[in-house]
């Protein structure tokens, strides 16, 4: 009986010590209060709201699968088309309405809940923590608005209680002008909050001012090209659709923010391409940047030419149209197309595949890389095949090959070494990208990859912000910021005697290619529709003439041809200048008014 | 010092005479040497050179003992060793000795092995005054086979007297009385008490150990007789484990225990078999009383294990938190008191090859369906027709076609085993020291497992009653590769490599091995580039080491015993692998130079280090009694257990490829996480047995767990289990019905335990996660993230599973058929989901936690047969177990639905899971014309992009267009089959014995896609079953006529284009039933008669296969592989040569 009790007592102690066993503590969360009285560590949540932010740069974030934003903005529109793996993404013949989703409402919680804490603590620098905070809510907003239209504005965080009505979550959305003038007005007060210096990394006053510029010319001209669309797209309610009225007081707005940064002391990059591949302050307003060892983007190893590639099976992905190679202009101001055929209609046998891209806009040797061009200490190596003479038939007879580098049996070229070829990871339309490609050495490796930035803002957009709308105002200072975003392409002085709408368009194509503008330009002028319909995109390959005994000889000829791969043609519909309202959402929130064709 | 050395007296002496042959047989044992330590060999070996003159007789033996290994037993009452004696003999073996010594005097002796036994031949009739009848009593114990057994413990009850049988089983043992009663022991065989009485001459057979209704079985914290078992409760003994030639002990499990399925979906190297208990998910392993994982399980050596239980119904429950599916408690061996030392050497070695691989196009083949896709596609190709009739004709030295399949895979691959131990006890400590050594090649080039294990398992009594024991395990486990280019499982690129290079290109460029080829963008599957030399390689190591330290007290109450045990168990893994730089070359027939156009530059080295550690402490007390009719087995346990996982993750960029350390400017990343968790739980049960008859057991357990609030910390699970032997009834034993049923029980069980799985380790907490996300602050500033955390989740609490189990276990004719079928269902309550009726608007930015709001249960049956006897001198037994179970879902929380079509197809409530969804196919096309006037729209095109041979599918609602209305349940689901059986078989003759292993599963769907069924994926090869498939006649000409085939056209599949093709329909589907032959043995064991001539106990010969047959219904691939492209390891069939020797 003794021992009975024994064991009775020793289970009890054992009971009692085992719930204090059991409190664990974890290692990597931490508490509220020593988040909040602790300097560093509210500057990391910050860093964590900013590495948030939604903006479409190199990595991939998730809603494309394994390709980034920047990649997919580059593929959907005219400027380049996919040589990647999954040939799919040239099969998107109706862009998925849903495509874009960003209802981004997790980080806005974060970011107000940012804020409130940040209000009640009693941190030293929690204004400007707040003020950046406000930055990042504003940017989030108008990504959104950029997408949707208006959405349900919320700056405060919420929280749920059992029992408590549902009814007061459910926020309807503000109309598309609200929205706009809720980052407006957000971005005037903090503006003035912000430290003045230069520095993109992270929220100055010239950043808040630079997305104001934008997101003003934005709702400007949605205000005056909707409007001036024959059927105009609008909800009853003005979740979509401005007013026109409004548009003059938006592009007074973009104006107005623009001349402040002009004023602030940013200047051009005398060498366009070094914009993309130094850190430059002066030109760079805000961007979002890279730093070894951790934070590193893939974008240099999965674009860059096969000959010059640092990673085994990680070629190209994004292969440029020969359209948007014909877009940049010749340095006296003429059309950039390429010329083929003499006007007889006889080909014109080049010496050199390169002789054919001479004397051009500069953007365009820093954007685009051709047969015969030079970077990295090595020539693209561009050939899709012989022709060579039949003297029975007496016409050429095409010799295509199936590997790079390919060779016939007296040694003479049939593939380049960076092809094109109808295949993955090759060019497909006889062109690689070059902006953004890194040059520092090892940046195509996938063990260490690039750190060049993404660019957000810059100077140059600021100026064609300007240009767009003193243009659009009637302002002849138009002009002059135009000319000066040209000079440094290399048109010298002045260059363009009179503006056009058409040389905003153009102007913005070339300078932003590839920057993540050309969709939501097109889809704001409401251009979008007429730039995709029937547009048959197109590669030029070169061909080398094996023709013994003829001048031609060994001579290129160049021809204009529809990549293979690209079997479906793009098109862009109505329902498209809005982004669908995710499913979830709208089956969550009953105040919640569908798009356009939804 | 005076040596106390009475017959029978186990002194310190003898136990310091066990620890020296411990130490000796552990000698031998590690060297790994076979040679003669047999019976006689070490007495006729041994030579002595004595000189005594009037010495005392004592004090020569003392002298004999010190300068041999012999050693003497002797009862001083009859053996006078006070006499003063004369000696003298030089280099005499030990019976010259010993007559020398004894021949004035009464002394008899006799030797076994080193032991001498000392006798007064005057006295052996053993009549001595004593005021008692005494006598010696001598026999012979034989086996069941009638072969003498050497080495069987005689004790006399009660007494420490007693002995060892000598070589031809004989014994002799002096001055019993009549009412003495004579125990007889042997590892591996039934106990067996005599008489005396009147005999003096006890001849004896030992059987086997039991296996009917008085085979003890162990269970949680226990052990019952078999007859008292209430629960769904199945058993393995270590000698069913070690005929085969797995090398993890989950595959030797497979197909031997009925409700066990056991798939194995990968043969690489180290892998093991998925195991699960009726299909419920991952058991618990309890491994000597400690909880642990798999990992733990599949890498003890099978040779170690005494005994593996299954615990499948309310009995697992005991186990508590992670016993939800059932739980497999594995004892390993331990040494017997009172036993000889005996050790067991077993090598083998064996050659693997696959049991099936995918075949691929040849060159002609391919080209061939490459010109088809071209033109299928494009209307154009840019193969030239001279180009197509040089590959089609293949003449041309370079026009001929490669077999990568055969180039990469390496037949006959080898694999060897060896494992060692050593047993034996006294009355005061037995122990068990094993090792063993596996080494696995890969059908690979370059992939290698090897394991080394040692296990070392000791009890010893400290004082009366008190025991204490040790029982360690350790391993090192090897894993080592090449590593390739890319960052995926480097088997599976080799697997890959398989699919992807052409069988148009060449592994080295211009066949010169000097110079790897490179292929363009299927370099990186070349595996003239990939091996160790040239692209580097990877070491995968687990460093394991479990301790468990036992203290058991058999209480002066009788029944009563105490036991404390505590473990503690570390594994360190260690990663190390670095990627090189690589070089592909081009062949340049100009320069005559081979130009280096391809490899990379990716130097990388990647270093891991992960550690584990557990402690266990347990208290536990256990009371066992047999009253009259009354039977009771209770305990009472608590226990607690913690759980930490420091990990290291560091990532560089060596300088150059040769150098293998990470300086700090080679650094890249570095990670390092850590989790702990800790559980803790109060058990007790009670078994009660009415005459032999009633068994009622209650048990219950009051678990915590670190995943939960206070509040919600603890929960009490109950069971409750009943059992009938109706055969003992009075009706039943008078009946004819007892001549068929020697027993027959009713029993079943249901209870319920908690489980905390798939709860998150601190989602109650509130705050903000570290390390969440970085940004780039300033001129090289890099802050980390904290991220806010989401709502916490305070009302999480148990799981709770309810098992039920009702099931009959019967002995036939004579004990010779053993059934056993229980039917059980499982039912989970409080399954994680979210509360969709309050619907939080998205833009608020939160999600409410998850809740216990949902229920699911497992249905299902198992059942096993066991037949032996024997014909004569063949001895047979027939096993065949089957399991069926499968879940179905109970309650979703608030389901909705928008038509009743949505209702019929995705209401969850009460329906199966694991339904198969996809289309039915309807034929094929056959001709344009059929295409052009088919009223259903099959490719979401208008049928524009149709061809002859495509697949057409039922329009099920008729609407005219293929959508996901159309689709139907097209079958299980692929993965686990519901059902699973094997059959056991073993057959021995004389020295013979035959064992084979049936194991079979069916439904299930195999749901072919990717690389089995597409042409040409990643513009590599194709299967060769594809070369079956419509094509035109001449491929270059778009009007020649279509040739009908098994498969669709080439080019009908291109991503993006239409997904007519491999929509998931039963085109694809394979639905499976396989049988196979997952282990043969055939083994002969040499006469004891001829093996002792060698000095060795025992020898046996034997030679084993491992999936040797496989009959099924699906030709591409093996019926168990996992990845449904067809690209992967699949299991691997084994043959084996090997011997395994006692002495």
């Amino acid at each position: 009986m003794k021992k009975n009790k024994l064991i009775v007592l020793l289970t009890l102690i054992i009971f009692a010590s085992c719930n204090d066993y059991l409190n664990r503590e974890p290692y990597d969360i931490l508490g509220n209060d020593v988040v909040w009285s602790d300097e560093d560590l509210a500057s990391g949540v910050l860093a964590n709201l900013y590495s948030r932010m939604p903006v479409d740069e190199f990595n991939a974030s998730g809603y494309h699968g394994d390709l980034s934003n920047a990649e997919f903005n580059m593929l959907i529109t005219d400027e380049a088309m996919w040589s990647g793996d999954r040939n799919g993404l040239n099969g998107v013949r109706v862009l998925d309405p849903y495509y874009y989703s960003l209802w981004n409402y997790g980080h806005i919680r974060d970011l107000n809940l940012f804020i409130e804490k940040a209000t009640q603590s009693n941190l030293l620098l929690k204004d400007e923590l707040i003020a950046e905070a406000r930055f990042l809510r504003a940017l989030t907003y108008f990504e959104m608005v950029k997408r949707y239209g208006g959405v349900p504005i919320l700056t405060k965080s919420y929280s749920y209680e059992p029992g408590q009505s549902i009814q007061e979550l459910q926020i309807p959305r503000s109309t598309e002008s609200d929205t706009y003038d809720f980052i407006a007005i957000e971005l005037t007060e903090i503006a003035n909050v912000l430290p003045a210096n230069k520095g993109f990394r992270r929220a100055t006053k010239w950043s808040a001012l630079a997305l104001k510029s934008r997101a003003m010319l934005y709702a400007a001209s949605l205000a005056k090209y909707n409007n001036k669309m024959p059927n105009p797209i609008i909800l009853p309610g003005k979740e979509v659709g401005i007013d026109a009225s409004k548009s003059n007081e938006y592009y007074i707005a973009s104006y107005e923010a623009s001349k402040q940064i002009i004023e602030g002391g940013f200047y051009l990059n005398p060498d366009y391409f070094n914009v993309f591949n130094t850190k430059d302050v002066n030109e760079m307003i805000f961007a979002k940047d890279y730093l070894e060892p951790d934070i590193i983007h893939g974008f240099t190893y999965r674009n860059a030419t096969p000959s010059m590639a640092e990673t085994e099976n990680n070629g190209s992905n994004i292969t440029p149209y020969l359209e948007l190679v014909e877009a940049y202009q010749n340095l006296d101001g003429t059309s950039g197309k390429i010329e083929t055929t003499n006007p007889d209609g006889t080909p014109i046998y080049y010496a050199k595949i390169e002789d054919a891209f001479k004397n051009r806009d500069y953007r365009f040797y820093a954007t685009v890389l051709y047969g015969g061009s030079n970077f990295k200490s090595r020539n693209v190596d561009i050939l899709a095949g012989q022709k060579i003479w039949n003297s029975s038939t007496w016409s050429y007879d095409y010799k295509m090959g199936m590997s790079l580098g390919e060779t016939d049996q007296l040694y003479r070229p049939v593939i380049g070494l960076d092809g094109p070829l109808n295949d993955k990871n090759v060019t497909n339309t006889g062109f690689y990208i070059k902006k953004f490609i890194s040059t520092e050495p090892g940046a195509g490796l996938v063990t260490k990859q690039a750190t060049n930035y993404w660019p957000i803002f810059r100077y140059s957009e600021i100026l064609l912000n300007a240009a767009e709308a003193a243009f659009e105002l009637n302002k002849p200072e138009a002009l002059g910021y135009l000319n000066q975003v040209r000079q440094r392409a290399g048109f010298g002085e002045n260059s363009l005697k009179q503006l056009t709408f058409e040389d905003i368009v153009h102007e913005r194509r070339v300078e932003l290619a590839f920057e993540g503008h050309r969709f939501f330009d097109l889809k704001r002028w409401r251009i979008a529709e007429s730039t995709f319909i029937g547009q048959d995109f197109h590669g030029l390959y070169p061909y080398i003439i094996i023709n013994e005994g003829s001048v031609n000889h060994l001579k290129y000829v160049l021809e204009k041809v529809k990549p293979a791969r690209l079997f479906e043609n793009k098109t862009f519909e109505r329902k498209n200048y809005y982004t669908f309202i995710p499913t979830d959402a709208i089956s969550n929130n009953p105040k919640l008014v569908l798009n356009p064709g939804q | 010092m005076k040596k106390n050395r009475e017959l029978g007296v186990w002194d310190s002496y003898t136990l310091k005479k066990c620890l020296k042959m411990m130490k000796w047989s552990v000698f031998f044992f590690f060297l790994g040497i076979v040679q003669v330590l047999a019976v006689d060999g070490y007495s006729q070996q041994t030579k002595l050179t004595l000189k005594f003159n009037q010495a005392v007789l004592e004090d020569v033996l003392n002298e004999i003992e010190n300068k041999s290994e012999f050693y003497f037993l002797y009862n001083q009452d009859f053996v006078n060793t006070k006499k003063t004696v004369n000696l003298n003999v030089k280099d005499g073996k030990i019976d010259e000795v010993l007559n020398a010594l004894f021949q004035d005097t009464e002394i008899s002796y006799s030797i076994s092995d080193r032991q001498i036994v000392l006798t007064n031949a005057e006295n052996k009739s053993g009549v001595k005054n004593s005021g008692q009848q005494q006598k010696t009593v001598s026999g012979k114990v034989t086996d069941s086979s009638g072969a003498s057994l050497p080495g069987v413990t005689v004790v006399v009850k009660g007494t420490t007297k007693g002995t060892i049988t000598d070589v031809n089983g004989g014994y002799s043992i002096p001055n019993i009385p009549e009412k003495a009663i004579l125990q007889f022991a042997f590892v591996g065989m039934k106990g067996q008490e005599v008489q005396v009485g009147d005999n003096s001459t006890i001849n004896l057979t030992l059987v086997d150990e039991a296996t009917g209704v008085e085979e003890v079985v162990v269970i949680g914290y226990g052990t019952q007789k078999r007859e008292s078992i209430t629960g769904a409760i199945s058993s393995v003994k270590t000698d069913q484990l070690i005929s085969s030639s797995e090398t993890s002990l989950a595959s030797a499990l497979v197909g031997k225990i009925g409700g066990v399925s056991a798939r194995q979906t990968t043969g690489k190297p180290g892998s093991a078999a998925d195991i699960q208990i009726r299909n419920l998910g991952n058991p618990l392993y309890v491994i000597d009383g400690i909880q642990k994982d798999a990992g733990q399980f599949n890498n003890i050596d099978a040779n170690d294990i005494e005994s593996i239980t299954v615990l499948k119904d309310a009995s697992a429950a005991i186990y508590g938190i992670q016993a939800s599916n059932g739980v497999i408690v594995v004892n390993t061996k331990k040494g017997k008191r009172n036993s000889p030392n005996q050790i067991n050497i077993n090598y083998r070695k064996g050659w693997q090859n696959f049991t099936q691989y995918p075949e691929m196009m040849n060159s002609a083949q391919w080209v061939d369906h490459m010109v088809e896709r071209d033109m299928n596609l494009y209307g154009a190709t840019s193969w030239t027709r001279e180009e197509y009739d040089k590959w089609q004709q293949g003449t041309d030295p370079k026009y001929q076609s490669f077999n990568w399949k055969k180039f990469i895979i390496k037949p006959n691959s080898p694999q060897s085993y060896l494992h060692m131990d050593a047993s034996g006890g006294t009355d005061k400590i037995n122990y068990y020291l094993s090792y063993s050594l596996l080494d696995q090649s890969g059908l690979f080039d370059g992939f290698e497992f090897k394991r080394n294990n040692f296990q070392s398992n000791i009890q010893a009594e400290l004082a009366h009653g008190l025991n204490i024991g040790m029982d360690m395990n350790g391993r090192i486990e090897n894993n080592d590769g090449v590593m390739t280019m890319v960052s995926r499982d480097h088997y599976y690129i080799f697997s890959e490599a398989i699919f992807r290079n052409r069988p148009t290109e060449r592994p080295y460029a211009n066949d010169n091995p000097d110079y790897p080829a490179d292929n363009g963008n299927r370099t990186y599957v070349n595996t003239s580039v990939i091996n160790k030399k040239k692209s580097g390689s990877w070491v995968d190591t687990w460093r394991v080491l479990q301790g468990n330290l036992s203290l058991t007290y058999d209480t002066p109450i009788k029944g009563l015993t105490a036991k404390l045990l505590g473990s503690y168990y570390f594994a360190g893994n260690d990663y190390d692998g670095q990627k090189f730089d690589t070089k592909a070359y081009t062949f340049n027939k100009e320069t005559n130079e081979y130009v280096v156009t391809g490899g990379n530059a990716n130097r990388s080295k990647l270093r891991k280090f992960n550690n584990v550690t557990e402690n266990m402490f347990r208290a536990q007390i256990n009371y066992l009694r047999e009253e009259g009719d009354h039977q009771i087995n209770a305990v009472v346990a608590a226990e607690m257990s913690e759980r930490k996982m420091p990990n290291f993750t560091l990532n560089g960029i060596p300088t150059t490829n040769y150098l293998t350390l990470i300086k700090t400017n080679e650094f890249n990343s570095l990670a390092n996480t850590y989790e702990e968790n800790a559980r803790a739980g109060i058990i007790g049960r009670v078994n009660y047995t009415y005459k032999n008859k009633y068994i009622v057991e209650l048990s219950g357990r009051y678990d915590g767990s670190y995943k939960f609030l206070p509040e919600n910390r603890w929960g009490l699970f109950p069971a409750v289990a009943l059992g009938y032997r109706i055969s003992q009834e009075q009706f039943w034993t008078s009946s004819i019905l007892n001549r068929v049923f020697n027993d027959f029980k009713i029993r079943s069980s249901y209870g319920k335990l908690g489980d905390d799985t798939n709860v998150g380790g601190f989602d109650y907490f509130d705050g903000y996660n570290f390390d969440k996300g970085k940004y780039v602050m300033g001129d090289n500033q890099t802050i980390i993230g904290i991220e806010q955390r989401g709502l916490p989740a305070t009302n999480i609490s148990w799981i709770t599973t309810s098992n039920f189990n009702i099931g009959i276990d019967a002995y036939m004719l004579n004990q010779k058929l053993y059934f056993s079928g229980d039917f059980f269902t499982r039912k989970r309550d409080g399954l994680l989901a979210s509360k969709n009726d309050i619907v939080i608007p998205e833009e608020v930015g939160f999600n409410l936690p998850l809740a216990n709001l949902e229920s699911d249960m497992n249905i299902g049956w198992d059942a096993s047969m066991d037949y032996r006897d024997k014909l004569g001198d063949l001895k047979y037994s027939l096993g065949i177990n089957m399991g069926f179970s499968r879940r179905k879902t109970l309650d979703k929380y608030n389901p909705k639905f928008a038509t009743s079509f949505d209702y019929w197809k995705n209401n969850q409530e009460n329906r199966w899971q694991g339904i198969m969804w996809g289309y039915f196919s309807d034929g094929q096309f056959t001709t344009q014309e059929e295409i052009d006037n088919y009223p259903i729209d099959n490719d979401g095109k208008g049928n524009r992009d149709m061809r002859p041979g495509d697949i057409k599918y039922k329009d099920l609602n008729g609407d005219g267009i293929l959508n996901s209305d159309d689709i139907r349940a097209i079958g299980y689901q692929s993965g686990l089959p519901l059902l699973n059986y094997g059959i056991n078989l073993n057959l021995s003759w004389k020295g013979f014995d035959l064992y084979m292993l049936w194991q079979g599963a069916g439904m299930y769907n195999y749901n072919s896609e990717w690389e089995l069924i597409k042409p040409a994926p990643g513009d590599g090869n194709s299967t060769a079953i594809l070369a079956d498939r419509w094509h035109r006649e001449d491929p270059f000409d778009l009007n020649s006529k279509w040739i009908p085939g098994k498969y669709p056209s080439t080019g009908s599949w291109i991503s993006g284009r239409n997904n007519n093709y491999d929509r998931r329909s039963e085109f694809w589907l394979y639905n499976i039933n396989y049988i196979r032959l997952k282990n043969i043995e055939f083994g002969y064991n040499i006469s004891k008669s001829y093996s002792k001539l060698i000095g060795l106990e025992t020898v046996r010969l034997y030679v084993n296969g491992t999936n040797l047959l496989t009959f099924d219904n699906i030709d591409i691939v093996d019926p168990e592989l996992g990845n449904t492209n067809g690209v992967g390891y699949p299991q691997v069939k084994t043959f084996n040569l090997g011997c395994k020797v006692t002495f």
